[in-house]
């Protein structure tokens, strides 16, 4: 099953969560390709739940994910293998492996995506050097601020290309300087056309020009 | 780096990371497949045992008085034509008589006018043909054939002899089976061990898009390494051990290097499946 238009899309999903609350029920959501949508709702309205749906480790009781055009199946390892290895993450269920270096952490994506190994090393420096993350190339994930946490993990979610970045709660536990900075960053990477979804409790501090906007209510996209 | 790099740094990751718990794992291993060494040593060597003796083991067939030579040489062509006969030997009764005599240091006859001690047969078999159920089969042959007064081999104490080598190949099949079985689980467990001290990272290369068997190749690599090692090391053990004692009354038998070889191999086996198995559960 393909749906080749947008990059993601939801079709009629209903998601019961723990206790069997309606997480989702008749949740449509579409975005095309080099759009950014941006997804508020209170805590618990199932944002977190959102990315799981689109990355496959949670499936939809009812309804259809396609992500790429490729219809999302839970147990079909490679296929899913494939398509992950074209979406970025940053936050939810992303994070840095907190025992290795920031330039191990980025190594990750760029192995995946099988870069050749002469490529790696350059694309990683200008990566930091871009993010002003230079100086914390040898230090462990663990030891990084919440905002070089944050930052790490957006330099994560692009250093192979990826065309597609999932984004969880970008300004949570970080002060204003940062967030300041990390908003740049989001902006820069919208009107470069990535396409984004990103999440947020808060989408006022976010302000992403041009951004389809949509909010979590009932169970489904308003 | 090359993914297949990142597989092999993964791998010696593991092992040299938790020295302590991959030498706890091969040695733990090691242990089970020195018990089986040592089983199968006992085998080979009760084997080697067994055929020696048996190797020993004729018939004797005692023949009527009253048969002529001819009817004798008879009875022998016949017994000749048969299977798994090497050789047969004729006994005379003076044959008989100076046997044993030789064989009691007196002659317990003297006082006999006429020597009463039959004439006889005595038959020796190929080594692959002696067992109880050819003897019997030919005990019964002979004893239809005219001129055979009476038969003797040590039939009871060759069913005893068969019977414990059955019993030590069983125990080492069934001690075969258990240790599999145990290695296996060890090495499961000792994989998900290793994995679960990888688990935030294997959580993220999982959803940057890992394949399968990406994330699972380093282990089972680590599970063939542990069962490698531990299997070679149990025959270095049994090698040096077998060197150290001298066993003045028994001959030690070894398996062929061959076969070593193949048990090494088998240890791999497991360990890849047990590997296999272990990070399985994990991803």
């Amino acid at each position: 099953m393909e749906r080749p238009d947008n990059i993601i899309e939801l079709v009629a999903v209903t998601l019961t969560g723990f206790g069997g609350k309606k997480i989702f029920e008749n949740l449509n959501l579409s975005l095309p390709e080099g759009r950014t949508a941006v997804i508020s709702g209170p805590t618990g309205a199932g944002k977190t739940q959102l990315i799981e749906l689109i990355v496959g480790n949670l499936s939809a009781e009812t309804g259809s994910v396609f992500v790429f055009g490729q219809f999302i199946k839970i147990n079909k390892y490679w296929q899913l293998a494939n398509i992950r290895k074209k979406i970025g993450g940053v936050g939810g269920a992303f994070r840095l492996v907190s025992y290795q270096t920031v330039f191990e952490n980025l190594l990750h994506p760029l192995i995946l995506n099988k870069k050749p190994v002469s490529f790696q090393r350059n694309k990683i420096e200008q990566v930091l050097n871009r993010f002003e993350l230079i100086g914390k190339r040898n230090e462990k994930a663990g030891c990084l601020s919440q905002g070089e946490k944050i930052e790490t993990m957006l330099a994560r979610a692009i250093i192979a290309d990826q065309p597609l970045l999932l984004i969880d709660e970008p300004l949570a536990g970080v002060d204003d300087k940062i967030a300041e900075k990390i908003k740049r960053l989001l902006v820069r990477l919208s009107t470069a056309g990535h396409s984004m979804v990103i999440l947020s409790s808060n989408p006022d501090r976010l302000g992403i020009p041009d951004a389809l906007n949509f909010r979590i209510e009932n169970g489904g996209l308003v | 780096m090359s993914k297949f790099g990142y597989i092999l740094k993964k791998f010696f990751g593991n092992i040299m990371g938790r020295p302590m718990a991959a030498l706890g794992s091969i040695l733990s291993l090691f242990l089970l497949f020195l018990l089986f060494n040592l089983v199968w040593i006992t085998s080979l060597t009760v084997n080697n045992y067994y055929d020696k003796v048996i190797s020993d083991i004729d018939i004797e067939v005692f023949l009527e008085d009253s048969i002529p030579d001819s009817t004798i040489t008879i009875i022998r062509e016949t017994i000749g034509s048969l299977d798994g006969i090497e050789s047969i030997d004729y006994i005379s009764r003076d044959q008989a008589s100076f046997k044993l005599k030789d064989m009691m240091g007196v002659d317990l006859l003297e006082g006999f006018e006429n020597n009463p001690l039959p004439r006889s047969l005595i038959i020796s078999f190929e080594p692959n043909y002696l067992n109880s159920d050819n003897l019997n089969s030919l005990n019964r042959d002979l004893q239809r054939m005219a001129g055979v007064t009476n038969i003797y081999y040590p039939s009871r104490w060759l069913v005893k002899a068969e019977y414990t080598k059955l019993i030590v190949s069983e125990i080492l099949i069934l001690l075969g089976m258990v240790i599999a079985v145990a290695v296996i689980l060890n090495t499961i467990q000792f994989i998900v061990l290793s994995a679960r001290t990888r688990a935030e990272e294997l959580v993220q290369l999982q959803l940057l898009g890992a394949a399968p068997g990406f994330l699972a190749l380093p282990y089972i690599f680590e599970g063939i390494f542990y069962t490698v090692a531990a299997s070679f090391a149990g025959w270095i053990i049994i090698l040096y051990g077998v060197d150290l004692f001298s066993f003045r009354n028994v001959d030690i038998i070894l398996p062929p290097s061959v076969e070593q070889f193949y048990f090494c191999l088998g240890g791999s086996l497991l360990g890849l499946i047990g590997g296999y198995l272990g990070i399985k559960r994990e991803l």
